[in-house]
């Protein structure tokens, strides 16, 4: 669902200049966007998350004031879905695990290999759209489930339940007429056209479950 | 024998319980007893021919009843024999009163005069006994016999001649009586032994000899010849040579028993002319044989006494000496042995050879110049010198002994001091340890300080290369260039993995860990950094050691805190006058954990800087690289405590906190 055309930004955050500026260096090269910041509180602070389809976050664990994973928590708590790749000059295994569990992306060790380096920040990349689009589904199913009345939203989970019409008016004590008015709007206002585009959408957004 | 026996086993009981007067009505009796029959045998083998009787009897009774009786019980015994006389023999008055007179001043004289010269102690040396024979044999005969002549003299008017002989007589008759009973009397007071082979013999042989000479045993030609009255010389004076005092005083008792009998009775040398003139003679010839041969034996007694003191004192010292683990040498003026214990050999090759110079082989041991040594030493110096062989030091300590002002020998006392010596060793062996380990630690953290600063670098000299090469891309032009970078990257990768082995390498092995209680952790660092606070003038205290302090811990790295964090607080107190410069350490327990407070009365360190000491190469301090306390961060930290300043309101304190030995759970061991 990605488009090719719109390049992913890389948010870089390391206290070391070189580093920052090798690292965007090497990316532009491979035809990333860059930003840079030279630590956490100016990342967070500055850090545009509307764009978020489109961007990765590679970030020292170390460095002074808040640290890479403090940093990371922060983002998680405001609900930032830009996935993160940590860097560290030590192989803190730990540190890793727990970053990884914690929700991190993945981990790279100081120094790169550009090969390795580059893998890891396209597969986040991807990630990056795929989680936005989960996340624009879901807001969007959301939404269209918020439109739907009392009796609409009744209507829509028999359907979904795979219940024909008749048996629907029998169980909300309804007329066969009134239901099929309820439905088709149910499937006007999630824009579909049958009862299965309803379910694909809905299993889509996570919001029911088999 | 009666009144003998009772007088005997009551001077043995009071022996047995103390030397006073007793009031035994037996013994009044006894002693009662004894003055008639001495009365009457006086007067039974009265010499009729010269109208006098032998006095010496009725004079031992009452020195014998003023020795064991109270004056007022003595007085009457004493008179009671001049009254039998009285009775009996219906003598004149002046007679009898003479005698009743002489009788009682022997008595109560010569008692008390010896008491209080102080003989009543057994005759234990010559000077005793030369007391007892002036007062005894002199002072106090003289003193009655002159009593009893004034009497009589008042009382009938005796011619001045005659007075004079008979005060000699008295004289005679009760120095022998108390040179025969007194020694008896006092010997019995210091108990009764059974005799041994010596004292029969010696008993023996001076009874055959006072029968031989007394009993006219001899044929016609032999007997009753005066040089006979010699023999008794050298037969007594060889047995007192044999027996003890108290032996000799009997033998003479004896001895003279029988010769006063056979004498009075006709029998023996000394009869030659008037029984008078007989009996004057043999009792100046046993005063004569009684007072040498008491002398001879107290001295010999004295000798034997001193020599066994001697003996027992030598015995004592040499135990003393010989026994001690030290050894003890004595040295002429010039270094010779003059004296060894039997140990010395153990340190001395030379003990065999008395030839060689101890000092001077002791001065090359030791490597000091002798000269010097023997300086000091006539200097009045002691002088500590300490030689090694073998491991085995050995501390020699020589005193001078002088003599006048020039040095006349030198001791010498032999100490083995290995465990001294090695016990120093080792305590500074554990400190160059901790030092070493420090340095260690310090070399770790270095490495991974210097391993991530190298990093960054090098992280960013490959990423720009791999950067440059993507940017030249693929053109021809660049092949070179190209080529360059890739050895750039091949190389900065190279440096990346040389540090990361650096910093594999120097990570330790984690550290045993064991129970251990604090507390002692604690006093043995005290005991490690004694010298130096001593050096310095800072006291350490430990506060609180009741609380409960096991710890699950490496021994050696908790030292190293420990190490750390006093010297530490030495440093930071070394501007402080120094009568208040203390470390104290305080431990108490807090919910599952031990606290140890490390306070110190320095000038304290602000709020800001309190974080930073902890991080590595801060150190304000020229030696080392400022690890100290970010090393005892991480060691702390590894046994999952932590350290921290705590607000105190003088100096710094410092607290560290550690699990019990009991909530502590198995974790990762230190890194880095």
């Amino acid at each position: 669902m990605t488009e090719a055309t719109t390049p992913i930004t890389v948010h870089i955050v390391d206290d070391e200049a070189d580093i920052r500026d090798a690292l965007a260096l090497l990316l532009n090269a491979e035809r990333y966007r860059t930003a840079v910041y030279e630590n956490a509180d100016d990342f967070i602070s500055r850090y545009d998350n509307s764009q978020c389809a489109h961007a990765v976050v590679l970030m020292d664990v170390r460095m002074p004031g808040t640290s890479g994973l403090v940093a990371h928590q922060t983002m998680m708590a405001r609900g930032w879905m830009v996935p993160v790749v940590f860097m560290s000059g030590h192989g803190d295994i730990q540190m890793a695990v727990n970053a990884i569990q914690k929700g991190a992306f993945s981990f790279l060790e100081k120094p790169f290999n550009d090969s390795e380096l580059l893998e890891v920040v396209a597969e986040a990349g991807e990630a990056a759209a795929q989680r936005t689009a989960e996340a624009d589904l879901k807001a969007c199913a959301e939404r269209n489930l918020e439109s739907l009345t009392a009796r609409e939203r009744d209507v829509m989970l028999a359907v979904c339940a795979g219940h024909a019409n008749k048996i629907i008016a029998r169980q909300l004590g309804l007329s066969p007429r009134t239901v099929e008015i309820h439905r088709a709007r149910v499937f006007h206002k999630f824009d579909v056209d049958n009862a299965q585009q309803l379910v694909r959408q809905l299993m889509a957004a996570k919001l029911l479950d088999n | 024998m009666l009144p003998a026996y009772t007088i005997g086993m009551t001077l043995l009981d009071q022996t047995s319980h103390q030397a006073r007067p007793s009031r035994d009505w037996k013994l009044v009796v006894a002693l009662l007893l004894a003055s008639l029959i001495a009365a009457y045998s006086g007067d039974r083998y009265l010499l009729l021919a010269d109208s006098q009787m032998m006095l010496w009897p009725i004079g031992a009774v009452s020195v014998l009843a003023a020795w064991v009786l109270p004056w007022r019980l003595a007085i009457p015994i004493m008179l009671a024999g001049p009254a039998f006389n009285a009775i009996v023999l219906d003598q004149g008055i002046a007679m009898v009163a003479g005698r009743a007179v002489g009788a009682c001043a022997t008595g109560l004289i010569a008692v008390r005069l010896l008491r209080m010269s102080g003989v009543v102690k057994l005759f234990g040396s010559v000077s005793d006994v030369l007391r007892f024979l002036a007062i005894g044999v002199v002072l106090a005969p003289a003193i009655s016999g002159a009593l009893a002549v004034l009497v009589m003299w008042q009382l009938n008017g005796m011619p001045s001649m005659e007075a004079s002989a008979f005060w000699w007589m008295c004289l005679v008759a009760e120095a022998i009586a108390i040179l025969l009973i007194v020694p008896l009397v006092v010997g019995l007071q210091g108990g009764l032994k059974r005799p041994n082979r010596d004292q029969i013999i010696s008993f023996t042989v001076v009874l055959i000899e006072a029968v031989v000479v007394f009993d006219d045993l001899l044929p016609d030609r032999f007997a009753m010849q005066l040089p006979l009255a010699f023999i008794a010389y050298p037969i007594v004076l060889w047995a007192a040579f044999r027996v003890s005092l108290y032996w000799c005083a009997l033998l003479l008792a004896v001895h003279a028993g029988f010769a006063l009998w056979a004498t009075s009775m006709g029998m023996g040398p000394f009869t030659l002319d008037t029984s008078v003139e007989n009996l004057l003679l043999l009792h100046g010839n046993l005063v004569l044989i009684s007072c040498t041969t008491l002398l001879l034996a107290s001295s010999l007694q004295e000798r034997r006494e001193a020599a066994a003191l001697l003996q027992e004192s030598e015995t004592r010292y040499r135990l003393i000496v010989e026994n001690q683990s030290e050894s003890v040498l004595k040295l002429d003026c010039h270094g010779h042995v003059l004296f060894a214990t039997p140990n010395a050999s153990r340190w001395l090759p030379m003990a065999s050879n008395p030839l060689e110079n101890c000092l001077s082989w002791l001065c090359a041991q030791a490597d000091e110049p002798q000269a010097s040594v023997m300086q000091q030493l006539r200097d009045g110096q002691r002088v500590e010198l300490q030689s090694e062989t073998a491991g085995v030091w050995v501390q020699w300590r020589l005193s001078p002994v002088f003599e006048h002002t020039d040095l006349a020998s030198i001791i010498v006392v032999v100490h083995d001091i290995s465990a001294r010596r090695h016990a120093q060793e080792e305590a500074r062996q554990h400190l160059d340890d901790l030092t070493h380990l420090g340095r260690i630690s310090d070399m770790a953290q270095m490495a991974g300080g210097v391993a991530h600063e190298l990093n960054q670098p090098l992280t960013a000299v490959i990423t720009f290369a791999q950067a440059s090469k993507r940017l030249l891309g693929d053109s021809k032009d660049a092949t070179e260039a190209l080529g360059a970078l890739d050895r750039v990257v091949h190389n900065a990768e190279r440096a990346a993995e040389i540090i990361r082995h650096m910093r594999e390498f120097v990570r330790k092995a984690p550290a045993e860990r064991e129970v251990q209680c604090l507390e002692r952790l604690v006093r043995e660092v005290f005991s490690l950094l004694a010298f130096e606070s001593r050096k310095q003038r800072v006291s350490l205290v430990l506060d609180g050691p009741h609380a409960i302090n096991d710890v699950n811990v490496s021994r050696v790295q908790i030292h190293q805190v420990l190490v750390n964090l006093f010297r530490n607080a030495m440093q930071a107190m070394a501007t402080v006058e120094s009568g208040d410069r203390r470390i104290t350490v305080r431990l108490r327990n807090h919910d599952g954990s031990i606290w140890l407070d490390v306070s110190d009365t320095g000038p304290g360190l602000p709020e800001a800087e309190r974080q930073a000491v902890f991080e590595p190469f801060r150190s304000e301090s020229s030696d080392g690289l400022g690890l100290g306390l970010s090393i005892t961060r991480a060691i702390v930290e590894a046994h999952d405590g932590d350290i921290n300043f705590v607000d105190s309101p003088v100096g710094c304190c410092v607290r560290v906190r550690l699990p019990t030995a009991a909530a502590f759970r198995p974790s990762r061991a230190l890194s880095s």
